[in-house]
């Protein structure tokens, strides 16, 4: 039993560390729409309540990069502002499905019109359960009064970090660690490796059982594309993986708690019950037709390991297991932002608690007694608002390329991957294997992006050769957990065989 | 003070006991008997189907039907010539074939059960020079 609560308590940890640079984003989202923008400029960005609402607000959820988390002190912040209801939730669910690089990712999967397609249901999604709940509950939308302006110059920034760090100190957290909770009950609730056959294609209840075990859920866009692609090279349920990217990546318990809160459980169970029926329904629709061609149904799939209990209840050293996943599997960019999170949300509660909060504020609202200069232009915070926003999706994009970098250095680390795979494998260091097989794959992953991005086409000759070696990585992952010491070694053979062609296929891009 | 923390605790206590219960086997990957080993042996296996398509031979029930067979290795044939040092050049070529053998492999499919084989007959000249095209390239790969 200790190994399944250390297990839930390192699911959590790990769910944390994967969103919180996508809960910063969203708290300074938060702070231009309030400080910057205000209530009548982000009314005005989501389409002042009218009949393109909807659109806009997907499109702007597929642009900003924040995950279902981090979309909570969005939406907060749209509550306020006098959003529809319908707006607000095609915001709520659109935002962490896809960003640019995991819709880049996705381009990966087997044919690029999986990727089209699941985004033109998202569109259907949020177009039909946006449209219903304007419709069954009108008037939804309720404005504060507008925040009171902020002094031009330094302080608009620093107005915008004190709403952030408000926002973390604050409900917003709350929700955001109730969704996290979810994570963890899934733990306890799932075995370890329990869903390694929960999706299987021809399983005619695999989409509507992978719908019950999304909904408490919680995948940051890219993980839910990386479990996407991994269900595809299994030739797993395609309506399983939409399920999967709708509810696990699009919803988490903590949004549904703030709906709750903010609408009523009433609606809410009304709402939920459209967004279950529609995807359950779409899931159904796509399952056959979009199944990749070519693909030997492996008959398991690792995609939803994550979801279970990291550990086997007979597992005696679970706790020293969680701190090293902890210590090697952390990116270093989710400690930056875990530390930027640490404090601004100090700063928060300082600010809370302290009783110059109140001056503080209007140390910010102060307005300068007059411009230095005649040259010293104040912009209209809407326009500083509409900037920060734009520098948001540009930095996003600007991250595709450090996310993807040239096909040069990827062959460069991929040589260095590829050779600690198989000399792991062959040596029987079982640990070492398993900790890079999934670094080479996502390399191998990463190189096909790469030249997509750059203009470069993959030829179908180099998408059959990457193909192979994931296939062979597959393999090897599998007689590694199975600690079978001679298949390791054939395996691990058997896939430098193939790195080597594959790099022969690609030589044009990879020296 | 609410009795409900308690009571979640108890069930997540509970849930937490049940592990024991889980099956801890590993999951293997399932490969098809009927998978051929690489390249070359996938043609020779598609040799041999043909002979005994026209040659009219009936499996017995609990044997896999002979067209499906034919459309697995069909559909198998660029994945085994990506796994050996063939250029681009001629596993384009396979690609191209098993493409076109494809299309064909779904025609015959589409017919009822009792008319593939005559349906397979009246494709049998473009098999036979497919399947040549496919064993000049099965020389260069070994």
């Amino acid at each position: 039993m200790e190994a399944v609560l250390v297990g839930a308590v390192l699911r959590f940890l790990q769910a944390l560390l994967q969103a919180t640079p996508t809960i910063l984003v969203g708290v300074f989202v938060a702070g231009i729409f309030r400080r910057l923008l205000g209530h009548a400029g982000t009314r005005r960005l989501f389409g002042e309540n009218t009949r393109r609402s909807l659109l806009q607000a997907w499109l702007i959820g597929m642009l900003l990069p924040v995950c279902s988390l981090g979309v909570i002190p969005v939406v907060r912040e749209l509550r306020r502002a006098g959003v529809s209801g319908g707006t607000i939730l095609a915001f709520a669910l659109t935002a962490p499905l896809f960003n640019p690089i995991s819709v880049l990712y996705g381009l990966t999967l087997s044919e690029p019109v999986v990727i089209i397609t699941f985004c033109f249901c998202s569109l259907l999604i949020v177009t039909v359960v946006g449209l219903a709940w304007d419709r069954m509950f009108p008037g939804t939308a309720a404005a504060e009064p507008e925040p009171p302006a902020v002094a031009y110059g330094i302080k608009r920034m620093l107005a915008v970090a004190v709403t952030a760090a408000e926002e973390l100190a604050g409900p917003a957290a709350v929700y955001i660690l109730i969704g996290l909770a979810g994570v963890s009950l899934l733990s306890i609730a799932l075995p370890n490796g329990c869903l390694q056959q929960a999706a299987e294609h021809d399983e005619a209840w695999a989409p509507l059982f992978m719908t019950a075990v999304a909904i408490p859920a919680y995948a940051t866009p890219m993980t839910a594309m990386v479990q996407l692609a991994s269900m595809f090279q299994h030739g797993n349920s395609v309506g399983a993986a939409f399920a999967l990217l709708a509810l696990g990546a699009g919803a988490n318990v903590g949004l549904v708690v703030w709906m709750a809160r903010s609408y009523g459980a009433r609606r809410t169970a009304a709402w939920f019950g459209i967004l279950v029926a529609v995807v359950v329904g779409l899931a159904y629709g796509v399952d056959k037709p979009l199944y990749p061609h070519g693909v030997e149904p492996a008959g398991h799939t690792h995609a939803f390991d994550g979801y279970c209990c990291p550990f086997h209840a007979e597992e005696t050293r679970a706790l020293s297991l969680a701190a090293q996943l902890l210590r090697e599997k952390t990116a270093p960019h989710e400690r930056q932002a875990l530390v930027m999170v640490a404090l601004l949300t100090t700063l928060g509660l300082v600010l809370k608690r302290s009783r110059r909060a109140a001056g503080v504020e209007a140390w910010l609202q102060r307005q300068p007694a007059a411009a230095a200069s005649r040259y010293d232009v104040v912009l209209p915070a809407p326009v500083l608002g509409g900037i920060g926003l734009a520098a948001v999706v540009a930095l996003s994009v600007f991250g595709c390329y450090v996310y993807y970098p040239p096909p040069e250095e990827i062959f460069e680390e991929l040589r260095t991957v590829n050779t600690e795979v198989v000399a792991s494998a062959t040596s029987r260091d079982w640990d070492t294997a398993a900790y890079w097989i999934p670094v080479h794959k996502d390399w191998i992953r990463k190189v096909q992006v790469s030249m997509f991005l750059r203009g470069i086409d993959v030829t179908r000759y180099q998408r059959a050769k990457a193909d192979l070696v994931l296939e062979r990585l597959e393999l090897l992952e599998h007689e590694i957990e199975g600690r079978r010491a001679e298949p390791a070694a054939q395996a691990g053979r058997a896939l430098h065989q193939s790195y080597r062609r594959l790099r022969a296929a690609f030589a044009a891009v990879a020296e | 003070m609410p009795h409900w923390p308690a009571g979640l605790v108890w069930a997540l206590l509970l849930f937490a006991g049940c592990h024991r219960a889980a099956p801890a086997g590993l999951a293997e990957h399932h490969t098809p008997a009927h998978k051929p080993a690489d390249y070359s042996a996938a043609v020779a296996q598609l040799g041999k189907l043909h002979e005994e398509i026209v040659g009219g031979r009936a499996r017995p029930a609990d044997e896999l039907d002979v067209f499906t067979e034919l459309g697995d290795v069909v559909r198998w044939l660029p994945e085994l010539a990506a796994d050996s040092d063939l250029p681009e050049e001629p596993w384009n070529r396979i690609a191209r074939t098993s493409d076109e053998l494809l299309v064909l492999v779904a025609q015959i499919q589409a017919a009822p059960a009792d008319r593939r084989q005559a349906a397979y007959g009246g494709h049998s000249a473009r098999w036979e020079r497919l399947l040549g095209e496919l064993t000049s390239i099965a020389g260069t790969a070994s």
